[in-house]
């Protein structure tokens, strides 16, 4: 029992679960509101869109050699324009006038969802190939494509935001199975392949090895470049599923969607243990980091705190929290 | 096929010309096919306009050189931006004293790019974690002080951002003076070849006896600095400080940088290439202005030219 207990304490993610528990009981103290239901649950309902990023992220960081996807935000307001332009009839795109009524053709949505994860694909396949061929900075490559791809989504919509979905994707982004709201369902059952994948297949040995020491990977005989294609492709996807899930919870498509929600994935990843310098990390902690995010946020909101300084708390907490593994790393090593 | 012997000599000779000017060399030759593509392009007042707008990112850029070469990077520093605008507007609003504001506004700026080197020096943070929270924590701070805009300002003030001398534009002046004085530091000095040698190879640095942490703390916090000078120039500028001022700033600054010629793997870095880079970012968006291209478009456009600049970049130093 006191074996158990200890390895708990001693799990890569305990030092994020402790965080997650100490701000719920100060909390919880300062506001009668936050320990409610309701609240727990919406709290992970906020936390799904940044999660699902930061697991394709988490892998980007993994490679090494300044992995980053910094085009993650904009891949996710290009590919739910794309959905939303499959969805709606062109002669009903442009009139923002009133909230759309749209018919629930499976055939129509199936389509939209085709396109918007293609979409994502097809982004992460252009950094794959900036970041491999060319051999590319990934902060570069995906800082341009993060321009580009805001540019586009901005033109082929002419900037304008569409209100209503039809009500069937509205459901996977509001509704809830028992109680379990159906984005975190998604979110989990992501996260859980995401995370079989990395721990027990050849995918995942090669995804550490490469992060580990780029050199020896290649001299063992391992494809580093379809490798790094795969993971800005499968980030690019995440993107555009994290699309889906925002433009269905909040019943509209913004050509601005998603706008520095890479910063925030990346800083769930780093929360939850992953390590910039790569080849260290895992998808418990980056769903972990993105609902203490979320709860940070939600707490600030509770406590009326003025939202100008939602902002700090955050950055600071993201500064605290690696600080502390870092010691805590420090220490375990002996050094 | 092999090429004679005079024709690869030319070649070389013509590579290390390119090498030596780099950035300058594009600004050039883009400049002479804009100016195809627009009557109003190729004008004194048109470049002096340009030169203007790019001195703000030129002046960032020049800290950012050193962060870059240091091995680091530095997101923080649009928010410095928005920070230093921020304290110089609400200072000067409470006390009238525009000195004081000016100075404090210095003061803020650099205290946060101190902060930024503590954590990434001291704290052995990684930059990117380290910036990002001040980034965070800059850009609400600003909101916090001052959520709209304060103008008014004293004319003398005002003439910092728009004044002439010599028929060039004080910020200019203030880009070229700092230009020539971080060059002198980076490239003559033995601070500048410590800033490169823990670029290029940190654990080396630390072990020939170099002070790492100190160098880092010293390279952010100069950095720090030299945002808050171009935040008060752009405040001057504008007639005006708001706390959103250098919202995604910092994205063009690292653009400039590396379009200049730095490697974001650290121990690279030319001031001169970065002054450069800014230059050429804001050309490209004054042609797009007077072409009255979407700003939408300009984005597309502008990200491709960065994809362009380093893979020549990556092919020139894949050569050596």
């Amino acid at each position: 029992m006191i074996n158990r207990f200890t390895s708990v304490l001693k799990a890569k993610e305990a030092g994020i679960i402790a965080w997650i528990l100490l701000v719920g009981l100060v909390s919880s103290i300062l506001s009668p509101n936050f320990l409610t239901p309701n609240n727990l649950v919406n709290i992970l309902a906020q936390s799904a869109v940044v999660g699902i990023m930061a697991i394709g992220m988490t892998m980007v960081i993994i490679t090494g050699g300044g992995g980053i996807d910094l085009s993650a935000g904009s891949i996710l307001g290009i590919s739910s324009v794309v959905m939303a332009m499959t969805i709606i009839p062109p002669e009903l795109f442009r009139d923002t006038a009133a909230m759309l009524v749209l018919p629930n053709d499976f055939w129509i949505i199936l389509k939209a969802l085709i396109f918007c994860l293609g979409t994502g694909a097809v982004c992460g396949f252009l950094n794959g190939c900036m970041i491999t061929w060319a051999k590319l900075p990934p902060f570069i490559a995906t800082l341009s494509l993060m321009a580009a791809a805001r540019g586009t989504a901005a033109y082929i919509s002419a900037g304008i935001p569409t209100y209503g979905m039809p009500t069937s994707l509205v459901y996977v982004g509001q509704g809830s199975i028992s109680f379990i709201p159906i984005p975190v369902l998604v979110m989990l059952a992501l996260g859980l392949i995401v995370h079989l994948a990395l721990t027990r297949s050849v995918f995942g040995i090669t995804l550490f090895a490469v992060g580990g020491n780029r050199e020896t990977a290649r001299f063992s005989g391992m494809n580093v470049n379809r490798l790094l294609i795969s993971v800005y492709v499968l980030s690019g996807v995440f993107a555009a599923i994290a699309g889906v899930i925002l433009s269905a919870r909040g019943n509209q498509v913004h050509p601005d969607a998603g706008t520095g929600y890479e910063l925030s994935a990346i800083g769930a990843s780093v929360i939850g243990g992953t390590s910039m310098m790569g080849g260290a990390g895992g998808i418990p902690g980056a769903i972990l980091g993105a609902i203490f995010m979320a709860e940070v946020q939600n707490v600030i909101n509770i406590l009326n705190i003025p939202v100008a300084y939602m902002k700090p708390v955050l950055g600071g907490l993201i500064v605290m929290a690696v600080l502390l593994d870092q010691w805590h790393k420090k220490r375990d090593t002996g050094e | 096929m092999a090429s004679s012997p005079t024709a690869r000599k030319t070649g070389a000779k013509l590579l290390s010309l390119y090498d030596h000017l780099g950035i300058w060399l594009w600004l050039v030759v883009f400049a002479l096919l804009f100016s195809l593509l627009s009557d109003y392009f190729l004008s004194y007042a048109n470049f002096r306009n340009i030169l203007r707008q790019a001195s703000i990112f030129a002046i960032m850029a020049v800290g950012m050189t050193l962060v870059i070469a240091s091995g680091g990077i530095d997101l923080s520093v649009g928010s410095v931006i928005s920070f230093t605008s921020a304290v110089l507007g609400t200072v000067w609003q409470a006390t009238g004293n525009i000195w004081l504001a000016f100075f404090l506004a210095l003061l803020a700026g650099t205290l946060t790019g101190l902060a930024n080197g503590l954590l990434v020096g001291y704290c052995l943070m990684p930059p990117f974690i380290a910036t990002f929270g001040l980034m965070s924590a800059g850009a609400g701070f600003a909101f916090a002080l001052t959520p709209g805009s304060i103008g008014d300002f004293p004319p003398w003030f005002e003439y910092l951002g728009n004044g002439m001398l010599y028929r060039l534009p004080i910020p200019v002046i203030v880009m070229f003076v700092l230009g020539l004085l971080f060059y002198l530091l980076l490239n003559h000095r033995r601070f500048g070849r410590s800033v490169l040698a823990i670029g290029g190879n940190e654990n080396g640095a630390r072990m020939a006896g170099l002070d790492v942490r100190a160098v880092k703390l010293a390279v952010y916090t100069i950095n720090g600095a030299l945002a808050s000078i171009a935040g008060i120039i752009l405040c001057a500028r504008i007639r005006s400080s708001y706390p959103g001022i250098g919202l995604d700033m910092e994205m063009d600054v690292i653009a400039a940088t590396v379009i200049g010629g730095a490697s974001l793997m650290g121990g690279e870095g030319r001031i001169f290439g970065a002054i450069g880079g800014a230059v050429f970012i804001c050309m490209i968006q004054n042609l797009f202005n007077l072409l009255g291209i979407y700003p939408f478009m300009q984005k597309i456009i502008t990200g491709l030219f960065i994809v362009i600049a380093v893979f020549i970049n990556e092919i020139r130093s894949r050569r050596e």
